[in-house]
């Protein structure tokens, strides 16, 4: 495979770039479907959403990249939702279909 | 991360401003925001159809989307999507509609569907939302699968089905042209289009059934219905060739290649309907046909002509072979049973097998031998059978692939022309198989009797007469289980038994011969019979080996007798004693004959030179009461005798067949010169006439003028001369002794003429033959034998049933006697009248056909 294209930048409204593995984002849907389209081509995905909101998401996909073999034994960590952002990571996991 | 519990603060609502900053200023006018989205979109529909999705923003697109579909304007939205991509199609449509270049017109059709279902994957992608939410809600298709169904319905379907039945044509024509052996171009295109015609599922509405695709709704039935001509097409082609092998050949082809083409091209659900409408319009409708064709035109007939010249004319062709299991494996197509097969090889097996007997002749004739005898007959015809048989074991093996029920199909016709009923034996070319095998079988065992001429090298030979033993047995009882009639069997047996024994000159020599190989031919046939068909069947015949037993160890004592006495008179005697009652009647019938005088008969008169010696033994017989219950009687039938004469040549040991022995020894010097010594017997030179001869002897006429012939006659053996010297014996004939006899070697052994040539002599006495006699005894103890055994087992079925009906009767007693012969309905039914007459049985009183056993 491209190196150039193993990963993506995630560029969230206020300007915060995520570069993470395509790998990673390709657990949204929205993501994965998103490269045949001119953010395949770019390698950069603008998100309508504040970096704080964006950072927590890449960490829930990073997290669930990491522990996606385990999860049927339930052997892993609990992730932490902040709570103030609990509600609007709802409707963003919604739009990105995690 | 911090831990939510330590910071305490209020959730956070979501941001509207990031729901969507238009919004903010249309939720009062939503539909102006819906249109303007909306042509967004569809602008990037449009865009995507155009294969340029590389500038699209997706997340722009995406998100427009998901808010219109929030905004409950995904009803909207799915509707005006159909729309769009329904009037992009039928633009399509117009121009696949324009082309008219077949493979063009594949290939365009097969563009268009791809470049379809690409744009259908990304506008898919774009509406993931309206996916997720609006279409699982209201049950309706995916995007993607809304997609093909508007393919289906706007291109292929469009205008009564305009494109579709241009594919479903041009796919076929491609396909027939193939089958036609042109090689075609469009491989890949027709496979593909089937692929699509596979995926365009029909909806359910009106007659289509829900869930067939246009495939089978519409391509498969055409598809069938053009194959279903063009195989009867062919196939009335290749019969027109009127050519067995050459159908056998191009069918068995075209099948292999079709099944080839259906499996490239065709998914698995058609294979089965197409193969059942190639294997009844190409095979079943035609198999029979071709079979029956006649040689020239190559039907089964020509087919299995190889075993015949095989077996003939001792060649080894194999030119069927592959033919033949072409033709088995185009049957197993239709029939796993192989009926068809089986019922044509029993056909032709039949009509092979009684040809079989006239083809021998006609070989035997052509090798120059005038008047084939029986013996010669029953050998090739016996070796024939065997070698057919090994024949059909070959094309069983290599075309039949070891079928056993076609292996029992060829048996049972085997068994069938083998055994001819004896009503059936009407031509001369019919066989009776029983009397055949006995007959081979008594010449093969003859011949193992034959001392070898080169005793030298019977250390060397031991293993090869072994091998030669052990074929012949394994032969006869190869052959004897094709015998249906095995009491037929028994009873020529029995016969060519007795014959072997009382004709044999010495019997201890026969087994002498054999005991070097430390075996008795004769013990070992019986017991390899026995192991055959059961020792109670043999009886009679184990009876008589008895007696020979018994004879052998008489003539031993007799002879330790002979060499303590003193009578010079005594001569040495070979003694065959047989029971009357085991032995064939024809044979021992007329014991009595020759000691009794009571009905007026001439009674045989034994040489005086003998009678010493009988009535030594008759005391011998009887003493120490052992024999005090039997009565003995002497036969001069059978037997022989051995005579040392001195003629003027040389002097020479004779063995001659009892009569004749007696006739020569009335030639015996009889007188003593002056000095009491006995004068020569050319001294004498005695003359005898024909009355005088029958007056001394006692010998019946026919035997008589049969044993003049061969010791007066028959050139080489003419120890007498006969005036006048003429072929018959007359009445007025005299004899006397042959000075001039002279013999290449000091042994010479009179062959007595044989019963029919000496009755052919004297055509005028209507008398039957000796083998005419025998032949019609053993007939009749065939018949009476099975009387018995009839009877027998109706009282064994009925003592166990009971009641019985008439026909349950039959079928048991069929199944009982099945083993041993077919018995006739008519035998059945006298037998059962018989049986009520002697009362073992009674008829029902009310119902006639049901029979009760009789305490």
């Amino acid at each position: 495979m491209d190196s150039e294209v193993e990963y993506v930048t995630l560029v969230s409204a206020d300007n915060h770039k995520f570069i993470i593995l395509k790998e990673v984002a390709s657990i949204s849907s929205m993501l994965k479907s998103s490269q045949g389209f001119q953010e395949g081509e770019t390698g950069k995905i603008s998100l309508d959403m504040d970096g704080d909101i964006l950072e927590c998401i890449v960490e829930y996909l990073y997290y669930h990249y990491k522990y996606k073999e385990q999860a049927e034994t339930g052997d892993i960590p609990q992730f932490n939702i902040p709570t103030h952002l609990a509600l609007e990571l709802l409707v963003k996991a919604d739009f990105l279909d995690i | 991360m911090i831990p939510a519990g330590n910071r305490r603060s209020k959730i956070r609502p979501p941001r509207k401003s990031l729901v969507s900053s238009s919004l903010e200023s249309s939720t009062t006018d939503p539909t102006v925001d819906y249109e303007k989205s909306w042509s967004i979109l569809s602008n990037a529909i449009i865009q995507i159809q155009n294969k340029s999705v590389s500038n699209l923003s997706y997340e722009q697109l995406y998100r427009k989307a998901y808010i219109l579909v929030l905004r409950k304007y995904g009803g909207k939205l799915y509707d005006n999507v159909a729309a769009l991509i329904t009037h992009h199609l039928l633009n399509r449509r117009d121009y696949l509609v324009s082309l008219t270049d077949s493979e063009q017109f594949m290939k365009a059709t097969l563009t268009e569907w791809d470049e379809h279902l690409q744009s259908m994957k990304f506008i898919s992608d774009v509406l993931m939302y309206l996916n997720r939410v609006y279409v699982k809600e209201h049950k309706k298709l995916l995007i993607y699968d809304l997609g093909i169904q508007l393919f289906k319905d706007n291109v292929i379907k469009y205008s009564d089905d305009q494109v579709g039945k241009k594919i479903v044509e041009i796919v076929i024509s491609e396909i027939t042209r193939n089958r036609n052996g042109e090689v075609i171009t469009t491989n890949m295109y027709i496979t593909k289009l089937i692929n699509m015609l596979e995926l365009l599922v029909e909806s359910g509405s009106g007659d289509i059934q829900f869930g067939e695709n246009y495939y089978q709704s519409s391509f498969e039935p055409a598809f069938l219905a053009s194959s279903e001509t063009f195989f009867y097409r062919l196939s009335s082609e290749y019969v027109n060739y009127n050519l067995g092998t050459r159908y056998i050949q191009s069918t068995s082809k075209f099948i292999k290649d079709e099944e080839s083409r259906v499996n490239f091209y065709l998914p698995e659900s058609t294979y089965p309907k197409l193969n059942e409408l190639m294997n009844n319009i190409m095979i079943k409708d035609k198999i029979d046909t071709i079979l029956s064709l006649p040689y020239d035109q190559q039907g089964l007939s020509y087919l299995l002509q190889p075993v015949i010249t095989n077996v003939i004319e001792g060649s080894n062709e194999r030119y069927h072979i592959q033919d033949l299991k072409t033709l088995y494996d185009l049957i197993g197509r239709i029939d796993e049973e192989q009926g068809i097969l089986r019922n044509k090889l029993k056909q032709h097996i039949i009509a092979q097998g009684e040809d079989l007997p006239k083809q021998i002749r006609r070989s035997l004739e052509n090798s120059g031998e005038k008047r084939p005898n029986p013996a010669t007959f029953a050998i090739k015809w016996i070796e024939a059978v065997l070698k057919y048989h090994e024949e059909f074991a070959v094309i069983h093996k290599e075309s039949f692939y070891q079928d056993s029920t076609v292996s029992q199909a060829i048996t049972y016709a085997m068994r069938e022309f083998i055994n001819v009923p004896p009503s059936a034996r009407k031509d001369t070319n019919a066989v009776n198989a029983p009397e055949l095998l006995s007959i081979y079988m008594d010449y093969h065992i003859k011949q193992i009797g034959k001392p070898s001429p080169s005793k030298e090298i019977d250390a060397i030979n031991t293993s090869d007469s072994r091998d030669y033993v052990d074929i012949f047995i394994e032969k006869s009882i190869q052959f004897l289980r094709f015998i249906k009639d095995k009491d037929a069997f028994e009873a020529h047996y029995a016969n060519h038994f007795a014959k072997r024994f009382l004709s044999s000159k010495s019997g201890s020599q026969v087994i002498s011969s054999n005991n070097k190989m430390g075996i008795d031919i004769e013990e070992l046939l019986l017991s390899k019979l026995g192991e055959e068909m059961g020792t109670t069947s043999l009886d009679k015949i184990i009876r008589m080996n008895k007696d020979i037993k018994l004879s052998k160890d008489i003539t031993t004592d007799w002879k330790k007798l002979l060499s303590q006495s003193t009578k010079k008179e005594l001569i040495d005697v070979e003694l065959k004693i047989c029971n009357v009652n085991d032995w064939p009647k024809s044979m021992v019938k007329d014991y009595k004959a020759f000691t009794s005088d009571e009905n007026g008969q001439t009674s045989f008169i034994w040489s005086k030179q003998l009678r010493p010696t009988i009535r030594e033994f008759e005391e011998f017989w009887f003493s120490g009461k052992k024999n005090d219950n039997k009565s003995l009687y002497w036969s001069p039938k059978f037997g022989s005798i051995d005579l040392r004469i001195t003629y003027p040549s040389r002097t020479y040991d004779i063995n001659l067949s009892t009569y004749a022995g007696i006739i020569m020894l009335l030639f015996a010097p009889q007188s003593t010169d002056n000095y009491g010594n006995l004068v020569s017997a050319f001294e004498e030179n005695k003359e005898l006439s024909y009355e005088e001869i029958k007056e001394l002897t006692g010998i019946a006429e026919i035997d008589l003028k049969r044993h003049l012939q061969s010791i007066a006659v028959a050139p080489r053996s003419r120890l007498l001369i006969k005036s006048p010297m003429t072929k018959d014996v007359n009445d007025n004939d005299r004899f006397k002794l042959n000075e001039k006899f002279k013999s290449p070697s000091v042994k010479v052994k009179v062959l007595t003429v044989s019963a029919a040539s000496s009755v052919a002599a004297n055509a005028q006495t209507k008398v039957k033959t000796e083998q005419e006699e025998e032949a019609d005894e053993v007939k009749a103890n065939i018949l009476e034998g099975r009387k018995l055994e009839v009877n027998a087992a109706i009282v064994r079925i009925m003592k166990s049933r009971h009641t019985l009906k008439h026909n349950e009767l039959i079928e048991e007693l069929t199944k009982q006697l099945s083993n041993r012969f077919q018995p006739s309905i008519s035998l059945i039914k006298q037998r059962v009248e018989d049986l009520i007459e002697k009362e073992y049985l009674k008829r029902d009183e009310e119902a006639s056909n049901v029979y009760h056993y009789v305490a």
